[in-house]
């Protein structure tokens, strides 16, 4: 029906292609794609009739997701497919007035002419400074949700690292994929649910309602609960993970970091017993500490020197001759007085009491204590087991967070103490301990050996990921700048930030001398105005940015309140992406769970003139003359050669799936992909019809530890090597942070918005926002099906507080109650009571929506981010981590409707 | 999995919002809310009209028969079946097995044998034993009709309001009571002599008190049946409904016209507008119980 | 034969795929779902507890609405499933009022999933495929056309994927488990014995085909 109406002779071409997924025209059939409902990726299936999807459930032999079962939230991805507000022609805006709540009057433009456009702004741009092209990316509903590899890729070979959080980034894992990666060589991690016994879950949901890799750990978690896992809940909000728990333990946000380091000091200087070897073999624990605090490194080759105790030498880390590392003492090396940075942590460990702990967290001295112990007596420290005749040591406890530890202001400190905890108990990719969960170690498929990926050591013999989705976190980059508009030149450490999206932004880049304005904005499936920061602040930025491109499936409040040209592309049911099973981003089948490789393929042929995400940017690359590179990064990639966006190498000098001057589509190049992992006869038509693949994973691949040579950090001497650059540099432009926290030792720091307002401040509740299971971000909120289960839900539209505190307040149940933060930002929402929440926390759901093109959305729920005040001062000064929480009063502005 | 809730606190815990759906005390819906109110008009009109026959045919008052009749079948069936979602099926309630268990296909067959029996009653009337003994049945099926509905409500064992052997009772009271008000209305407006109007006055009046009792046992056992018995009571005499139950039930419905007895004699208009407070009595009782009803919540909560 | 579940509350967080599902398999239109989640709380803080509690109908044994339907539409199969023949139904809303479990709904008009922007694809293809007559009693009724077409294949509830209901089988947690409850060596009856599950409200005396495991 649509062929003809096709007005583009490109994506004529591409069509031809598709039309293998039309199925000979069949009118009801099952078909194999990815579940596109959130981060977790699940293989699907979708029945589809007279060429609409109707159905969708996961894969039951498949190990990704939940074997058949999938959440409210994928199986309600169809309506998302059918809503006739999907954008299905690119548009041009027509009303020049941009900002919150404009209507910006949309006309269809041809393909031609909105690729022309764009290319010209961007080839201008090429041409003077290519760091004027800002961009950012987020997942839309169904978008490809490894667009850092198709998005990233094109922008970082145009030229610009100019990348701002397209939205979710902002308040998600700044901290946690950066440790992630120092640690596990990972972006996400998971308790090795098969085997773990006890965990200790601290400000995160997975497993219950955190949507990172929802299905997949709904299962596993609820078979681990079976099983007899015990897990122990430390989080303000206990109705969520607290409620599948054995045990919920109140606790006030942003305070876990003095919990963890007072069992920190428990375990290392009273309990005594922790995993001295993993410390001596696997970690920076026994590198000589001089006067300075920096390691005491070899003169010839510049590496650090650890202290053999056996021959009575210093020798560096990588010595073969290194037999008994020692992890304290005092030695004479160079005629200068060391320690090993442990013998610097416990002491440092000693101030951490845990009635210090209790007073600042409200968790009581004793619950404190209990955990020390309880931690380390189920982590059976030294013991092994023997895993399909692999024997690999047996931690089967460890401590698991995410977002509630690490988007504050102090969250690397809080997140690394948490990490420290599992770096005690030697409990990181080994057998029942905490996994890197994503691309960690593979060694492909057994016939090909493909795709390949390890982490290695790389400065100082510190653990390096294989696989990197944003700015590598180590080897440290040097620190240059400023002159990105996100600062993170200045910020080695920080692979995303809420800048510019930021009240002081225009302050700080007047100070920096204004090298240049930003002059394009490229967004990809992301509705920044809602999601970045605060949405004032983000509006401020958006409105002076004079030309602002998106590619979106459906229009959301930022595309109608600033963007100029809008791009259709394809659902996620529509669309054919490679990347998003090559990326392994947070799906990853954990622990002994087999490898599960789908891919996302149309289960129709894609209707009206909406585009496959790589269809697009090798359009946009074409026009701007950026296409050689961009093949060269997707060779890098694909073929496994280099899976970052640090490809400074020199070019390949074997291409094994794309050469620089192919102009082939995303059909041939997926296709290829395909036949390059798994052999000649596993191209796209038998992926089409087979759906997926999958192989057993061995022991040496999940539970990697002992068997790659790299050593992670305990003694963060980065931190202090950096320090003064970063300060001078940030404090000259106007940034004052908490300098104090670049240093070595993971230390207590307050989360700032307990000092926004003073200790008796009628501003006394603290506003946290978890994730709600119904929801992933803010685009599920247009879904009809989704809208329906919120309504029936206590908590997803509505403002949690602890039933007591509302009764002081005079609030009753279902009353309306707006909350204030000291600045003087509101939402209002109506109240549900709850005995599942600390005294002093309010929890509301981000939702919220405006956009005329959302009708189902607008009106529901509130946007949480109106609460968030976004400047330095809340950003965590060494991964950028938005402050997520603020102080707020609460009060009742009417009765019940 | 028993009873594990406890009253406390100062709410009724009644559900207002969809997620409290099942979990607080659960208004029932169906047979009140919006189109529901036909059903309540329904079960008034059927009852009010079958009564009325019952008592007018034993005062043998043509009359008040036939407006017992139109009452019953005309808008009582009527309402009934602008209710129904299909009521061009209604005849399978009658040729199913509905008939051998369920009360709404057992109350329509009294209801269509009453109002055939009636019909050939009234118009057709037979001074035969033949006519006596059809007059006879017609009034069995007269009563069936006028208790039936309270069958159909105790037969629910989710609302403890209604499933109660007293609800049965006091809607036979009720709808006796009703008939020999609109009986008395009829007599007035024909001018009948004193003694027999006398004896309906007294007749009404035995029936008003034996209402107010029936009324006030009614409530006070379902209190203690069941919290969501307790929760319904409290509803209607102290919460939502309370101002519809004092005055319409208690104030215009029992109180004033025991308050009539005082006077030596009652003037025709006075009488009419009692009457008519009883009839409004009797229609916001009715609406209490359907309004008041609820189901206990089917999950542990707590109820504060 | 009677065909039942049971759901293991322990595993089951709530996600309201289920509920989702049903909605999916059936067309089912706006503002009916045939499966819910009840979300309440017990105790007092910090050791309160949260209920979750997915309900749907029960299938009993001995069902209320199979004896106050006054025209036979609503049934109990020899399967133990209690279907609504949509033909029979006049809408009297007996059975809606009487279920103790509150676990049927009354088709009304309805509005659809984008109001005021016509109906979707799906909803026009709910005509074609699971159409659904209006004014009428609607409810689960246990995937009947997917049972019945695998017990046509020789297949066993409870056993077979396809055997099996919508429900069942989207579950991620594994909360549920389905098959014959008169075969004491089906999974389900063994489920119910080694975990103890309870039935919800037995004092209702309809014999609830539904099991519970409490954790």
């Amino acid at each position: 029906m649509l062929k003809g109406e096709i007005d583009y002779e490109r994506l004529r071409r591409e069509r031809r292609e598709y039309a293998i997924f039309d199925r000979e025209g069949k009118s009801d059939y099952w078909a194999y794609t990815y579940c596109g409902g959130c981060y977790g990726h699940c293989g699907a299936r979708v029945r589809v009739v007279d060429g609409w999807p109707v159905a969708i459930e996961s894969v039951p032999e498949s190990d990704l997701g939940g074997r058949g079962g999938m959440c409210a939230k994928g199986v309600s991805t169809i309506m998302d497919y059918h809503d006739p507000n999907r954008i299905n022609y690119p548009v041009r805006r027509r009303n020049p007035k941009k900002g919150i709540g404009e209507d910006p009057n949309w006309e269809r433009i041809s393909w031609d002419e909105a690729l022309e456009t764009i290319a010209e702004k961007l080839i201008a741009i090429k041409k003077s400074d290519p760091r004027k092209l800002l961009w950012g990316f987020t997942p839309g509903p169904g978008t490809a949700f490894k667009a850092t590899i198709f998005v990233g890729g094109f922008f970082v070979t145009f030229g610009s690292l100019n990348r701002a959080a397209g939205g979710v980034g902002t308040s998600c894992g700044a901290v946690a994929h950066h440790i992630g990666a120092l640690i596990h060589g990972a972006w996400d991690v998971l308790p090795d649910y098969q085997y773990c016994n006890y965990v200790l879950r601290c400000g995160g949901n997975e497993g219950t309602a955190g949507g990172r890799m929802l299905a997949t750990a709904l299962r596993l978690s609820a078979q681990a609960r079976d099983r007899g896992m015990k897990t122990v809940v430390l989080d303000p909000v206990g109705y969520l993970a607290g409620s599948k728990a054995t045990e919920w333990i109140p606790i006030l946000p942003g305070t876990d970091i003095a919990v963890f380091l007072s069992m920190a000091n428990l375990i290392v200087n009273e309990i005594g017993i922790y995993d001295r070897e993993y410390l001596k073999k696997k970690t920076n624990a026994p590198y000589l500490v001089g006067p300075d605090q920096l390691f005491v490194r070899d003169k010839e080759t510049g590496k650090p020197l650890i202290w053999d105790e056996r021959d009575g030498k210093a020798k560096t880390y990588d010595d073969p001759t290194l037999q008994e590392p020692a992890l304290e003492g005092q030695y004479h090396v160079y005629d200068v007085k060391v320690s090993p940075a442990f013998q610097l942590l416990k002491e440092h460990l000693k101030q951490y009491e845990p009635a210090w702990a209790a007073a600042i967290s409200t968790v009581p001295e004793k619950t404190i204590r209990r955990l020390a112990s309880e931690l380390v007596r189920e982590a059976r420290i030294g013991s092994t087991i023997e895993i399909n005749g692999v024997k690999v040591p047996y931690r089967p406890a460890c401590v698991v967070g995410y977002k509630g530890l690490n988007t504050h202001t102090n969250g690397f400190h809080q997140y690394g103490a948490a990490t420290l905890l599992n770096t005690l108990l030697g409990n990181q990719d080994v057998c029942g301990g905490i996994l890197g969960s994503g691309t960690v170690r593979g060694f492909g498929h057994p016939e090909t050996g493909r795709p390949r990926f390890q982490p290695y050591a790389s400065e100082d013999g510190m653990l390096t990921p294989g696989v990197w989705f944003t700015k590598a976190p180590w080897p440290p980059p040097k620190i240059t700048g400023p002159g990105l508009l996100n600062f993170q030149d200045i910020f080695p450490h920080a692979g995303r930030n809420p800048y510019p999206y930021c009240d002081d932004w225009e302050e700080i880049w007047t100070k920096v001398g204004r090298p240049y304005e930003p002059e394009v904005l490229g967004l990809y499936g992301a509705n920044t105005v809602m999601n970045g920061g605060n949405p004032r602040s983000a509006e401020a930025f958006l409105k002076k940015v004079p030309f602002i491109f998106s590619i979106n499936t459906i229009h959301n409040e930022t595309t109608e309140g600033f963007a100029d040209i809008v791009l259709p592309e394809c659902h996620f049911l529509e669309n054919l992406d490679i990347s998003s099973s090559q990326g392994y981003f947070f799906n990853y089948p954990i622990g002994m769970d087999k490898w599960s490789f789908h891919v996302g393929m149309p289960v129709v042929v894609p209707k009206y003139e909406r585009r496959c995400t790589l269809d697009i940017f090798f359009d946009l690359a074409d026009r701007v003359s950026t296409r050689e590179d961009y093949n060269i990064f997707l060779e890098n990639w694909f073929s496994t050669k280099t899976m970052k966006w640090e490809q400074n190498q020199a070019k390949p000098t074997q291409y094994e799936i794309i050469k620089p001057d192919e102009r082939i589509s995303n059909f041939e190049f997926t296709d290829r992909v395909l036949k390059f992992y798994f052999g000649k006869e596993r191209g796209l038509e038998w992926f089409r019809d087979h759906g997926y693949i999958t192989w057993e994973k061995k022991p040496e691949e999940c539970y990697w530890r002992y068997f790659v040579d790299a050593r992670i950090p305990v003694y963060y001497e980065i931190n202090l090597r950096d320090k003064e650059e970063v300060r001078k540099r940030a404090e000259k432009i106007g940034m004052h942070m908490e300098w104090e926290q670049y240093t070595p030792l993971l230390s207590y720091f307050q989360a700032v918005m307990y000092k926004d307002v003073p200790p008796d401040s009628e501003y006394d509740l603290v506003a946290v926002s978890p994730r709600d299971v119904l929801h992933t971000h803010r685009f599920s909120a247009e879904n009809p099906w989704l809208n329906e289960m919120s309504e029936n839900n206590p908590y997803t539209y509505n403002i949690v507080m602890n039933a007591e505190t509302a009764k002081d307040k005079g609030i009753d149940e279902g009353d309306i109650v707006s909350l204030e933060n000291f600045r003087g930002d509101k939402i209002v929402g109506p109240c549900k009571l709850s005995k599942l929440i600390h005294r002093r926390v309010v929890a509301v759901v981000g939702l919220g929506g405006w956009a005329k093109g959302r009708p189902i959305a607008r009106g529901k729920g509130m946007n949480f981010n109106e609460l968030l005040p976004a400047d330095c001062r809340h950003m965590d000064p060494i991964c950028g981590a938005f402050e997520i929480n603020v102080m707020v009063k609460a009060t009742k502005v009417g009765g019940r409707p | 999995m028993g009873e594990q809730l406890t009253m406390k606190g100062k709410g009724l815990s009644i559900q207002t919002r969809n997620y409290e759906f099942m979990v607080k005390f659960t208004p029932q819906r169906e047979w009140i809310e919006k189109q529901g109110i036909l059903m309540l008009l329904a079960m008034f009109f059927i009852e009010l009209g079958a009564g009325t026959f019952l008592v007018s045919s034993f005062f043998q008052n043509r009359s008040g028969m036939l407006t017992g009749w139109l009452l019953c079948g005309l808008l009582g069936g009527g309402f009934h079946l602008l209710y129904l979602g299909h009521p061009g099926r209604f005849w399978r309630m009658l040729f199913s097995s509905g008939l051998k268990t369920s009360w709404i296909s057992r109350g329509l067959a009294f209801v269509l044998l009453f109002l055939v029996g009636g019909f050939l009653n009234l118009f057709s009337p037979s001074e035969t034993e033949i006519g006596k003994y059809l007059l006879f049945l017609t009034n069995i099926f007269a009563f069936l009709t006028v208790i039936y509905v309270g069958f159909v409500m105790a037969a629910v064992n989710g609302i403890p309001l209604w499933n109660t052997a007293l609800l049965p009772i006091l809607y036979l009271v009720l709808g006796i009571w009703s008939g020999l008000g609109v009986t008395l209305l009829n007599f007035l407006a024909s001018g009948t002599k004193v003694t027999t109007l006398g004896t309906v006055e007294h007749l009404s009046r035995l029936f008003l008190f034996l209402f107010a009792f029936l009324v006030f046992v009614y409530l006070v056992c379902v209190r203690y049946q069941h919290t969501a018995g307790e929760a319904s009571v409290k509803t209607i005499v102290i919460g939502k409904l309370a101002p519809l139950f004092w005055i319409g039930v208690v104030f215009m419905g029992i109180l004033l016209p025991m308050a009539s007895l005082l006077m030596e004699t009652i003037p025709p208009y006075l009488l009419f507008l009692l009457i008519i407070f009883e009839l409004i009595g009797d229609f916001a009782l009715r609406y209490c119980v359907l309004k008041g009803a609820l189901y206990p919540p089917l999950v542990p909560t707590n109820m504060d | 034969m009677r065909l039942g579940m049971v759901i293991d509350l322990k595993k089951c967080v709530g996600c309201y795929a289920c509920v989702v599902k049903c909605k999916q398999e059936h067309f089912l239109p706006t503002g009916m779902n045939w499966r819910r989640i009840l979300i309440s709380e017990t105790g007092e803080y910090p050791n309160a507890q949260k209920h979750v509690y997915p309900v749907l109908c029960n299938h009993c044994a001995d069902p209320v609405c199979v004896s106050v339907c006054p025209t036979g539409a609503t049934k109990r199969l020899e399967t133990g499933i209690v279907v609504v023949e949509e033909d029979k139904c006049v809408g009297c809303r007996y059975c809606v009022v009487a279920c103790p479990y509150q676990a049927r709904s009354y088709h009304r008009e309805e509005y659809p999933y984008f109001p005021h922007q016509g109906p979707t694809a799906f909803e026009i293809l709910r005509e074609k495929l699971y159409p659904h007559q209006r004014k009428v009693v609607l409810k689960c009724n246990f995937c009947i056309e997917r049972i019945e077409k695998a017990l046509g294949q020789g297949l066993k509830p409870g056993e077979n994927y396809e055997a099996n209901t919508a429900c069942v089988n989207i579950c991620p947690t594994k909360a549920m488990v389905f098959g014959d409850l008169d075969d004491p060596d089906s999974e389900v009856s063994k489920y119910i014995r080694e975990k103890r599950a309870q039935q919800l409200h037995p004092e209702y005396g309809t014999d609830p085909s539904v099991y519970y495991v409490i954790s």
